[in-house]
């Protein structure tokens, strides 16, 4: 590799190459940073590390009963909207150019930050401990698959609806800063 | 250290899943098989690495490396941002395609962790145990 020639082919071979370890890195770095927020705000609001990690014995520990997943649950509706909002934005923006360093900032936020900051491996297993044996809800005990069902409908149907909102609000932003531009 | 492992694991999860979809969406032009693959091959992973952190008194896994997998990797491997981006697109050309996409991927990601902790099982103690179901 010493005596790399300096025609247009290598060129843009390592052109792409370090983009795509830019990029990679990129990513890296947002899912590290989204990784540790979320476990932050997972200790702040349940006081540990989430309900998986709690020490029971043997099998039971995928079937522990558990307090409502709240953390989670705030965790992928707030992610949901923000990457919502960057992903409109960037839709909204009408580009023509945008150069390796934007992608790697895009990518960064996106693929890195928001989606390491929500995560489904922990919802799927909270859907399956409340289904199993249920959980306290504003104080009551209801049906464990009347709690499973109502926090994945909540996590799935919320979070969707704060997609919408961020790229409602998006496009009315672009809307008011372009006026008199016609799509 | 366990915020490093934090970090470490979200970090190595994102890539992994980054690249997946990179190489989904050049073989396949489309994203949404990556995500979906990313979320249920996530939720196996998981069963299967709870079971076999609890169950095995042989290993005796610590917890840093618990964190690392579980909370870490897994967690920045699979995403649940993403999955609303992609439910919302679909929403507007399809709505039948979006419940079904919706309804698919929690119903397989649920399976696959139960899947997962019963390969685990069956691994370990070569019995399916006592696995309650319902």
């Amino acid at each position: 590799m010493a005596n790399i020639s300096a025609d247009n082919t290598s060129a843009a071979q390592r052109n792409r190459i370090y983009d795509g370890l830019r990029f990679t890195l990129a990513v890296a770095l947002g899912g590290a940073l989204g990784a540790v927020l979320r476990v932050l705000i997972t200790v702040i609001l349940a006081g540990e590390s989430g309900s998986i990690l709690q020490p029971t014995e043997g099998l039971s520990e995928l079937f522990a009963p558990l307090q409502f997943p709240l953390a989670t649950l705030l965790i992928n509706i707030v992610g949901s909207f923000a990457l919502g909002l960057v992903i409109a934005n960037r839709v909204y923006t009408q580009t023509n150019t945008w150069s390796a360093h934007q992608e790697a900032w895009f990518l960064f936020i996106t693929s890195g930050f928001w989606s390491a900051f929500t995560t489904f491996s922990a919802f799927s297993h909270d859907v399956l401990q409340l289904w199993v044996n249920g959980a306290a809800v504003f104080g009551f005990w209801w049906p464990p698959q009347a709690v499973a069902g109502m926090y994945l409908l909540a996590s799935v149907v919320i979070s969707l609806a704060a997609v919408m909102l961020a790229f409602a609000l998006s496009h009315r932003r672009h809307k008011t800063k372009f006026a008199g531009h016609s799509e | 250290m366990i915020w490093l492992m934090i970090a470490l694991g979200g970090a190595l999860g994102a890539v992994a899943r980054f690249w997946l979809t990179r190489a989904i969406s050049w073989r396949f032009s489309s994203t949404v098989g990556a995500t979906l693959l990313a979320n249920v091959v996530g939720s196996f992973m998981l069963g299967f690495v709870l079971v076999f952190a609890v169950q095995n008194n042989v290993l005796n896994i610590p917890q840093q490396w618990r964190v690392f997998i579980e909370i870490g990797f897994l967690g920045g491997f699979t995403t649940f941002a993403t999955f609303a981006v992609e439910l919302r697109s679909m929403i507007l050309s399809s709505p039948m395609k979006a419940l079904l996409y919706g309804v698919g991927m929690v119903v397989l990601s649920v399976i696959a962790l139960i899947v997962g902790a019963a390969l685990s099982n069956l691994w370990l103690t070569n019995s399916f145990g006592m696995i309650p179901c319902g």
